[in-house]
């Protein structure tokens, strides 16, 4: 085979699909599980603030929706019948190492300020414009993950075979 | 005496029933949270990229499908707030009765 693109490579592909999608959604439970620890708690209380303080929920699972988007632009790239180089390889894993990893601290950053928040939303009302904001930041380090993928997946395609 | 606690017997089933009936809606809006937040990113990448943008350009389908999961959770807080603000209106009538 060519030096260039050794049979080898659609391993790195595949395993860049595989880490996209399985770190982010690691960060994703994470931030999920510690989040509803802190939801639960509060709900027994003041039933009334579940829905708002469901946030950080919604923000964890988009975390996940980042990898998965990753994984699925990944896939779209690798085929049987084409060539495919070692450049492309790399370029794949290190697109989905960037999202999934960063999906797994942003997950983990949104489940802990998500519970802590969600416990002190009881007692104090204006906690809640603070923990939006301090949401968006966490999730904000997903996204970015999400664009140095993209990023790097629009330069896969100039690998050429020797 | 008896009809005191009667009165509160009342009262603690009406709100029971109260936050049962609660419980359709909330189911409701669960599975329209869920299955937006499913279908709308990874339809609108798919959609975007096959009859809009190309088959090999897959940048800003991405783009879109991320701004498309941003766009389910902005409507999730808009539906929060509003419900939130109906909770408050309903109390504050209460109080007036």
């Amino acid at each position: 085979m060519s030096t260039s693109c050794p049979p080898y490579a659609p391993f790195l592909g595949f395993a860049g699909v595989a880490s996209a999608v399985i770190f982010s959604t690691l960060g994703a439970a994470y931030g999920t599980s510690k989040a509803g620890i802190g939801i639960s708690g509060m709900g027994t209380l003041r039933p009334d603030l579940i829905m708002k303080s469901l946030i950080p929920v919604v923000m964890a699972g988009i975390i996940a929706v980042y990898g998965l988007v990753v994984s699925v632009l990944i896939i779209g790239g690798l085929s049987p019948d084409d060539p495919y180089s070692l450049y492309a390889g790399f370029i794949h894993l290190a697109a989905g190492l960037s999202c999934g990893l960063t999906g797994l601290a942003a997950g983990h950053a949104i489940g802990i300020v998500g519970d802590a928040c969600a416990r002190a939303y009881m007692f104090q009302s204006r906690i809640f414009v603070a923990m939006v904001l301090m949401l968006i930041f966490a999730e904000v380090i997903g996204l970015y993950g999400l664009i140095v993928a993209l990023i790097l997946n629009t330069r896969a395609g100039e690998g050429a075979c020797y | 005496m008896s009809s005191k606690l009667e009165q509160r017997e009342q009262q603690q089933e009406q709100e029971q029933q109260e936050d049962n009936g609660d419980m359709g809606s909330v189911l409701t809006k669960l599975a329209i949270f869920t299955a937006a937040m499913v279908v709308l990113p990874i339809g609108s990448y798919f959609l975007s990229r096959d009859y809009y943008f190309g088959p090999k350009n897959t940048t800003p389908p991405g783009i879109i499908a991320a701004t498309m999961a941003n766009i389910v959770l902005v409507a999730f807080i808009w539906v929060a707030l509003k419900e939130d603000r109906e909770d408050a209106k309903r109390e504050k009538l209460k109080k007036k009765q």
